[in-house]
This record gives structure tokens, sequence and C-alpha cells, in this order.
């Protein structure tokens, strides 16, 4: 990750995203590989980083027995930090939360927005978000990219975990896919395309042929003068030059979407499907 | 330090989350404590009642197996630690093991413990911090009970060794929690093993105890009773002993933690089944599956409480038998008193086997806070058989467990007196005692279904038949308070038929049930 950008971190589940974020706060050892945080060791230096990191974790557990005001207070204090009275009721109200409510009694989005207001009353260097969303409604998910946006703009450093791909979309600048442990690409979202394929769909007067001699050409489908293919970035100039001949009259061309990429990602070399059991 | 970060925080976190229990625990103890002194005071007013006293009870093995080796029996102070001192050791362990799993284990399980380790808290402080409030609420209680019995004229000296043993054991018990809450992944496991060990320690001090005491060296009760308060001979080294492998235990604790992941456990489990087997057909079955270790812990712990009483009976036996001038003091024969140690065994592992009864029923409670009820009832269970999945096994465990420390009893004492017929007999007695705890366990059950946010009540209602049923004597209660525990109206050895009162109990236990079943088919979830 690069210092002041919003990282999106993908994976399906059980990849190893909260695994890695626990790495990344010192809460479990790595067995392998290596991991620094602003200049730090995760564990080693524990104590003195996670007084400039903030977290949101996925499963958000509070304390039954205290208010979400007081668990609020109580961590950003255990964070070396005093929030601000102002930036504090500001955020509260803008999560709509109740802080006189005891723990017990909040929901899981609730509960959500207790740690979200913690991270976010003070200011952090680094904010580690694990599925930070996943219990907040939509009118909440947009006060949530607000507050990721406006902390962005005063240069903290973002890693953003996350199912929402609307969301990875509109606030990360770069992402990292990652399975099985194992980061399988990394990039901004318009350099993860142009390793991509784009979809083309295009209606010509004449036929379009010789499409098949492409290489990186996938599926060509010709209905009549309705031609539809898939093409890497190295074929796209020539595919795009025999549609032309054709004369077409219409032609889009889609760069995948974050979903197609997703789910490309997550299919491609996917050993045997784990339930195919022989008897 | 860096791993110590953060310790004041946690501490005031900690404070807050036991104020609470921490007021309780020491009200209660320092009112038992108050009750009992005053009793005795007013039982045995003078040195010759007192002469007396310590004649009668310096010769019998069996009080000294249950409430510890006497010192100065013939003292105020003596009598008092005699009668109540051994118990209330007991509950300031009880309350160490309970405390340190809530502030550890409890809080890593549930989550908590990553919320405050992701700011900046070092690995030990929330370890650092609970270790600290409990040593600090053993010494709380201990203060408390030198205060107590200082303000009800016992001699200070006394008074402040009997406060120190209170604080001493507390501190033992602590690091003992401190090292299980390592050593296993659960909350649940944590208070098993530790409950395991108070149980270890007590049997093992009071098979000691019955002898020439040497067992009880090996003992932590054996350590801060041999402190022995208000006695000429009064010491305090044995304290230091027992405070002090209480520290080294934390000490090891703190090692493990350092070198273990957030939620990982020195003790681990493989992973398990991917499908449910064809045994696990519905709610009822997967409950017996839940139930069963937790049964088989506390049946494990009768078995040794039973057995270990049972072998101290031989020691019990031959010293009436080489002094028979001791049933003239106790004004019973030599066959009354056996029996008479034989009722109070009996008692004891029917108190436990309640013990069992009320925690499967709070497990019930506790699956209808965390959601695992709703989802459960959101299945096609109905809300009867979903009160099964609690009054089953709370009423079926406790019978293994009552079986199972009675049988054990009845079978050593049988054995080490030679005389088969004690088996039947303690056996019978034994079971005859089950409508008691059954009764407390429906109570427990109407409170489950009717009255949710009392269920607390049935904890409490198990405390105060610990107190009527152990300490009644020595309270001087009137017949109509110790008549309120259910344990009084069971046939006691010599008498092995069952009176009108355990059918009395068999019904209102029934209609109790009912009275929960209607109550849970009415009420709200929550």
């Amino acid at each position: 990750m690069q210092a002041g950008e919003t990282h999106g971190f993908l994976g399906p589940n059980g990849a190893g995203k909260s695994t890695t974020i626990k790495i990344l706060f010192g809460l479990l050892t790595k067995t392998s590989g290596f991991a620094t945080v602003l200049g730090g060791d995760p564990r080693r230096d524990a104590v003195a980083l996670h007084r400039r990191m903030a977290y949101v974790p996925g499963d958000v557990m509070l304390w039954p027995s205290l208010t979400g005001g007081e668990c609020i207070d109580l961590l950003t204090r255990m964070r070396g930090e005093r929030a601000p009275r102002a930036r504090r009721d500001e955020l509260i109200e803008r999560l709509d939360l109740d802080p006189r409510k005891r723990a017990k009694a909040y929901s899981k989005g609730n509960r959500q927005k207790v740690a979200l207001v913690a991270a976010f009353a003070t200011p952090s260097d680094l904010l580690i978000l694990d599925e930070p969303t996943s219990g907040l409604d939509p009118l909440m998910e947009v006060v949530f990219q607000q507050l990721v946006q406006e902390a962005s703009a005063q240069g903290t450093t973002v890693l953003l975990s996350s199912h929402i791909l609307a969301e990875v979309e509109a606030l990360c600048d770069r992402l990292t896919i990652i399975r099985n442990g194992k980061a399988v690409s990394t990039g901004t979202l318009d350099e993860m395309r142009e390793r991509t394929v784009s979809k083309v769909v295009a209606t010509t007067e004449r036929d379009v042929v010789g499409l098949s001699a492409i290489k990186g050409l996938h599926g060509p489908r010709l209905e009549g003068r309705h031609v539809e293919f898939s093409v890497g970035p190295s074929g796209l100039a020539a595919a795009l030059a025999l549609v032309s001949a054709a004369a077409p009259t219409s032609l889009v061309s889609q760069p995948p979407s974050l979903e197609e990429l997703f789910l490309r990602h997550y299919e491609l070399d996917e050993p045997e499907p784990a339930v195919a059991v022989s008897r | 330090m860096t791993a110590f970060a953060g310790t004041g925080w946690q501490l005031r976190l900690t404070t807050r989350l036991e104020r609470w229990q921490i007021l309780l625990w020491t009200a209660g103890i320092a009112a038992l404590l108050a009750a009992i002194t005053d009793s005795m005071a007013s039982l045995y007013p003078t040195a010759a009642d007192r002469e007396q006293y310590a004649a009668i009870n310096d010769a019998s093995p069996a009080l000294r197996a249950i409430n510890g080796p006497g010192h100065a029996l013939d003292t105020p102070g003596g009598i008092v630690v005699f009668e109540v001192g051994g118990y209330l050791l007991v509950a300031v362990a009880l309350m160490a093991v309970l405390g340190v799993t809530r502030l550890t284990r409890s809080e890593e399980e549930h989550g908590r413990a990553e919320l405050a380790l992701s700011t900046a808290t070092g690995t030990l402080a929330s370890l650092a911090a609970a270790v600290l409030t409990m040593v600090a609420t053993s010494a709380l209680i201990g203060a408390t009970c030198a205060a107590v019995m200082m303000l009800l004229g016992l001699p200070a000296d006394g008074a402040w060794a009997y406060g120190a043993s209170v604080a001493a054991i507390g501190v033992f018990f602590v690091g003992v929690t401190a090292l299980a809450a390592q050593v296993c992944g659960t909350a649940g496991e944590t208070l098993g093993l530790s409950g395991l060990v108070i149980a270890a320690s007590y049997g093992i001090r009071a098979a000691g105890d019955v002898g020439d005491g040497e067992l009880s060296a090996w003992s932590p009760f054996g350590w801060v009773q041999y402190a022995a308060p208000f006695a000429d001979t009064q010491r305090s080294w044995p304290l230091g002993i027992a405070a002090g492998a209480g520290l080294l235990l934390v000490t090891g604790a703190m090692a493990v933690r350092l070198r273990r992941d957030l939620g990982s456990a020195l003790l681990t489990r493989g992973p398990g089944r991917p499908t449910a087997g064809p045994s696990l057909v519905g709610l009822l079955t997967a409950t017996a599956r839940v139930a069963a270790p937790a049964v088989a812990g506390w049946a494990l712990g009768g078995l040794f409480v039973g057995a270990v009483f049972g072998f101290a009976g031989d020691e019990v036996t031959k010293v009436f038998a080489a002094t028979p001038e001791i049933g003239l003091l106790l004004g019973t024969g030599q066959a009354e008193a056996t029996e008479g140690y034989l009722r109070l065994v009996v008692l004891l592992i029917a108190l436990l086997a309640t013990g069992y009864a009320v925690s499967a029923l709070q497990r019930v409670r506790t699956t209808e806070r965390n959601g695992l009820g709703d989802l459960t009832l959101a299945a096609s269970v109905s809300r009867t058989r979903w009160l099964l999945s609690g009054v089953l096994p709370s009423l079926l465990g406790s019978a293994v467990v009552l079986a199972a420390g009675t049988t054990a009893l009845g079978g050593t004492f049988a054995g080490v007196t030679d005389d088969p017929g004690w088996m039947e007999r303690v056996l019978s007695s034994g079971m005859w005692h089950l409508p008691a705890v059954w009764l407390v366990a429906s109570i427990a059950v109407a409170l489950l279904g009717a009255l949710p946010r009392f269920f607390v009540a049935a904890w409490a209602l198990l405390a105060a038949c610990v107190v009527i049923d152990m300490l009644g004597p020595a309270l001087q209660l009137a017949d109509g308070v110790s008549d309120v525990s259910p344990f009084a109206h069971v046939p006691q050895l010599p008498d092995v038929d069952p009176g009108t009162g355990v059918w009395v109990m068999g019904v209102a236990s029934l209609v109790l049930l009912i009275v929960g079943d209607l109550g849970m088919r009415r009420r709200d979830l929550g």
C-alpha cells in the first residue's frame, strides 16, 4: 500500500482478508512472509503503531453493560487520544446513533456505528476497515463513504476490506484481490481492466470476417449482422479494425465491470470443485 | 514494557464491569462471617463451653474433613474459623475463578479483546488488569473479614491472619484461572478446569485432615489453613507460599500469553465433521451432545468428592471405635456419628448436583440472550421443545451427578469399613435427595419460563440452600428458616424411607414445570 491512498481489499470468504488485517494489528503472528505497518513491526511496535491506527472489525463486539457512548470514549482513550467533544457528537449525529443505550441492546449495525464513531473521532494515519458496512443501511452507507473521503482528504491512508463492489469502486484508488491467502492481483481499477478482456458488441452492414485468427479473442458470436466477442488488450486494435472494415452501424465496447473482474479472479484456476466427491 | 501499555485504562474498564460483583461477593461473605461470629459468641459464651466444644471437635475427623483442621478451638476466634472459615475460603476461590474467567477468556471468546487490542493496548494489559482487579478484590474481602471479626470483638492479630488467609487463597486461584485461560479455548472449559482444581484441592485437604494432615501439604487450602489464625502457633509463612504460588502461576500465564495469538489456546481442537452424523436428528439430540461433556465434568466432581470422603470415612469410624467416649460427648452412639458424617457428604453431593441442574437451565437463558434461541425457534421447533432442551439435561444430568457421587461414597465407604450394606443405604438415601434437587431445578424452570429477567434468583436460591444446609446449625437458624431449604424435607440417614415431604416436592415440581411451560409459550423472547 502507498501512503495516503485508499486501498480496496477483496477476496472470497475465507481467502484471508480478516487474518491479514489481524496480522497488521499484531493480533496474530504471521507464519511466513513479512509485514510492515507505518514503518514498524506490527507485533513488536504494536502499542506505538496503534496510537496512529484505527480499526473497525467486521464483527464488532462491545461490553454489554456499557453504553454506546461509554464504549466510544473508552476506545478512543485507549488509543491514547481524547476525541474533541464536538467531533464525537457530530459523528454520532451523522450516523444517527443513540449513545445512551447499553451495548447489549444494539443491533449489529448499531455496534458497527459505535466502532465507526470511535475510529473516525480522532485523526489517524492509517484506518483499517474490515467489512465496515455489512450491517449498515444504504443511507448510513452514504454517510460512511463521506467519512472515508473526508479522512482521505486529510491524508489518512485507508485499507478497506469489503464485499460491496460499488463501495470499493467509489472509494478506492487501488485495490488488491486475494485468494487462498495470496494476492492474485494489485493495481488501480484501470490497470486491472487493462489486463483483462473487454466485451465488444457491434452491428455491421457487412459480415465481419477473420475474427477467429486474432489472438486472445474469445467466443465470437455472429447472428446475421450482429456480432459479440470479448478480447484481451493485445488483440483489441486488430479486432476493432476488422469490425470497422465491415462498416459498423453501432459499436459498444465495455470494459469489464469490477464484478466481472472479481468473479474472474475468484473462479480462475479453480481447482476441482470441493463438493465433487467420488464415490 | 510496552506489553503492559494501557493497563490503566483496562483497569478502569474491569473495575467498571465488575463493580457489582465485587460489592455482592464482599457483602455476602462479610454478612455470613458476621452472622456466624455473632452466633458462636452466644452459643459458647464461657471458657467452659469452649473447652467442651474443643474436646468434641478435636476428636472428630469427620468435621475436620469438611471444615478443615481446627486450631485453637477453645478460643472464640478459633471456633469461628473452624465453623465457617473453610467454606469462605472455597467461596473466595470460586469468586476468583469466575471473575478471572469473565475478564480474560470470556472477553477473548466474545471478540471484545480484539477491539481493545487494536488500540494502544499491550498484549498483557488485559490479563494484568484482570489479575490486579481480582487480587485487589481478594484483598478487599480479606480486609473486610478482618474488620468484621475485630468489630465483633475477636483479637486483631487473629482477625488479620484470617483475613490474610482469605486474600492468599484468592490470589492463588487468580493464578490458577489466569493460566487455565491460556490453556483452554473457551470460557466454559476455563471454568471447568479451574473448578476441578478447587474440587481436587478441597478433596486432598479433606483426605489429609482426617489423617495426620501430611496430605494437606499438597493442597492450597491446606497451606492457608496451616496459618492457624487465633492459635498460639499462628504463622504467616504458609500464606506467603499460597500467594507466591499464585503469582508464579500468573507469571506463567503471561509467558504463555506473550507466545500465543489472540483467540488461540494451548489446547486446541481439530476440525470437526463436515456433516451432521445420523445421531444428530433434532434439537434434543443436539442438546444431549452439548450437555454430555458438562454432565461428565460435574459427575467427575461428584465421583471425586464421594470417593475422597468415602475413603476418609475409614479414619472416621476407626477413631469412633477407638475412643467410644466421643459418642458420649456428642450425645450419640458411634453409629449415629458415622451416619451424621455420611449425611453431610450426601448433602454436599446433592448440592453439587443442584449446581449442575441450575447451570443446564442457565444455558437456555444464555442461548436466548445470544441469538441462538431465535435461530432455533425460527426452525420448526416449539417453545415447549426448546424449554425441554434445558429441562431434560437439567433433570437427568443432576440425577447422574447425584448417582455418581453417592455411588462413589457408598462404594468406597462400604469397601473401607468392610460392610457392603452401606452401599445400598448411602445410594438410596442419596437418590431420595433427588426430589429436592429437582424442586430447585423446577423453580429455575418456572423462572426461565415466566420471569426470565429474574433467572438469577435460581442461583440465589442455590446459594441460600448451601448456607442453610451447611451452616444452618452454626447460624442457629429458626426451624421456619431452615425449613425453607428443600433438603430439610428428604429422608436423612439412617432413615432411608421417603416421607410425605418427598411426594409433596414431586407434585410441586410438576406444577412449577407446567408454570414454566405456560410462561414460555406466552412470553416474548429476549
